[in-house]
């Protein structure tokens, strides 16, 4: 029970995470009355693309 | 301990509430949001499957649809960049995107792949509880 608890809060620590950081993102963008750059979105997509293979990684190795 | 979880996730999630979410008011932001919604809904499903809290089928369907939402997020930043090309600016290597330009079809594809994101995002708060 303990170790789920912790998994489960830790899931919502990480969603919170996510969250902040495209807020951050969008409100730097916003404060300096400019579009993301190429640069921005770049990152972000190569995050998408890492946690998705992370994901595919750990659906084959789990069980 | 349960309902000391239950404490801290409402704390978080009320914390959320009152962040003052930015609104993506540009294709640009738009996309750079769907991109975060895959990495966060992919994160997500990763610990959700450490948590046991879903399955591996259902973890590697959420892989297999997070996998379809870029390819779709990527159609239409590539339709987006054929309809609404950058302009050279003077003294910099970086163009800048006129912001009155619009492309339906990109426009399309991003409100595709948006939906898409929509149902994960559903499916794994179905799960975890997690929005």
């Amino acid at each position: 029970m303990g170790t789920t608890a912790a998994l489960v809060l830790q899931l919502a620590i990480t969603a919170m995470q996510h969250a902040t950081e495209l807020n951050q993102l969008l409100a730097t963008a916003n404060a300096e009355g400019r579009d993301v750059t190429p640069a921005e979105l770049a990152a972000v997509r190569s995050k998408a693309v890492a946690s998705l293979d992370k994901l595919e990684a750990a659906t084959s190795h789990s069980g | 301990m349960k309902k000391m979880l239950l404490i801290a996730v409402a704390f978080m999630l009320t914390a959320c509430a009152q962040l003052g979410m930015q609104t993506p008011d540009t294709f640009g932001k738009r996309l750079l949001t769907a991109y975060a919604t895959v990495d966060a809904v992919a994160d997500g499903a990763t610990q959700a499957l450490a948590a046991k809290q879903i399955n591996e089928v259902t973890a590697a369907n959420i892989a297999k649809t997070g996998r379809t939402a870029l390819t779709i997020i990527d159609a239409a930043s590539a339709l987006y960049e054929k309809d609404c090309p950058s302009m050279p600016v003077p003294g910099s290597t970086a163009g800048v995107i006129d912001p009155k330009c619009v492309s339906v079809g990109a426009n399309g594809k991003l409100q595709e792949a948006t939906t898409v994101l929509i149902g994960l995002q559903a499916l794994l708060a179905t799960y975890t509880g997690v929005k």
